[in-house]
């Protein structure tokens, strides 16, 4: 019981965290992001475990946050209201080659980061080239050149 | 040039929007960032466990017996606990402890040794000798292992009422 209780508080608690964090903050990893996220998986661990490491233990903890995931990702899948509000929707950043800055600003990022994204995707070298940048709900960036 | 007043429009080509339900996003996740740094001001501040806030020592009406602990512990850490005795100099005192205290908290260890230890009342009674200055301390190392409130009460045989600890454990 204490296994399956403690995967299900720290699932929620994570999905509420990383929600609140803004979907910026760890998809572009950096290496200090990278370590974050390691330091972060440890410190979870333990919790996780308690000071029971046991097999039957560990096996019960990975079963129960696998269940939970299986269970939120059906339930995103019936409802699309779920699913915009745990996972976010799609949004236009850049529009014809103008930057919707009030928007940017909201989701913190910068003219910069979207002309790396247009640089690496599409080749693109200004923002004028740029049909529409979309931020994707992954965080990732994805840029759509004009004809 | 800078016309920022349809930003907020939903676009529906080449995605769909919403923005009304990105716009409560934003004001949830700059609400979350609010409840973010008021947890880490309190946690600095002690409020789940070792700090200013959790920190505190109650002593008996006759101020013979004074006991320090945190007000705030949680499930499975370990912290410590400080019983202070004044009495007359090498008199042996009898140190009661009732309540939830041995419950909701695994004793691991006693700095010094009692001199005697026995169940009492489904308590504890523990023999301490006072130094030539007449105090004796008792040190505990506990470690919390049930959730929850827990009111341990700590007094001396034949001494003032028992003095109660109040404490939350976290899970």
């Amino acid at each position: 019981m204490d296994a399956v209780l403690r995967a299900a508080a720290i699932y929620i608690a994570l999905l509420i965290i990383f929600r609140v964090a803004g979907r910026r903050a760890l998809s572009d990893i950096t290496t200090l992001d990278f370590l974050l996220l390691l330091i972060i998986g440890q410190a979870t661990g333990q919790a996780l475990l308690g000071d029971d490491h046991s097999i039957t233990n560990t096996l019960l903890v990975i079963v129960s946050l696998i269940t939970m995931d299986l269970i939120f990702s059906l339930l995103k899948g019936r409802s699309s209201w779920l699913a915009r509000h745990l996972e976010g929707e799609p949004m236009i950043v850049v529009e014809q080659g103008r930057p919707l800055t009030r928007r940017m600003a909201k989701a913190r990022i910068s003219e910069s980061d979207i002309l790396e994204a247009a640089r690496i995707s599409q080749g693109l070298e200004r923002m004028d080239q740029i049909k529409f940048a979309i931020l994707e709900r992954n965080g990732q960036i994805s840029v759509i050149p004009k004809d | 040039m800078n016309d920022h007043s349809d930003e907020m429009r939903d676009r529906t080509y080449p995605v769909r929007e919403f923005m009304d339900v990105q716009r409560r996003h934003w004001r949830l996740e700059r609400f979350g960032w609010g409840v973010f740094l008021l947890i880490v001001l309190s946690a600095l501040l002690g409020l789940f466990s070792q700090g200013m806030l959790s920190l505190t020592t109650v002593e008996s009406t006759d101020g013979t017996l004074s006991v320090e602990y945190q007000r705030f512990e949680r499930n499975g850490g370990a912290s410590a606990m400080t019983v202070d005795v004044h009495t007359a100099p090498g008199e042996q005192v009898q140190l009661e402890i009732t309540g939830d205290l041995l419950d909701n908290f695994t004793i691991e260890g006693m700095q010094p040794e009692p001199l005697g230890s026995e169940s009492f009342r489904g308590g504890l009674r523990l023999t301490l000798r006072a130094d030539p200055a007449g105090d004796a301390v008792l040190h505990l190392a506990v470690r919390g292992s049930g959730p929850g409130f827990s009111r341990s009460h700590f007094a001396l045989t034949g001494g003032a009422a028992p003095i109660t600890v109040s404490q939350f454990i976290y899970p």
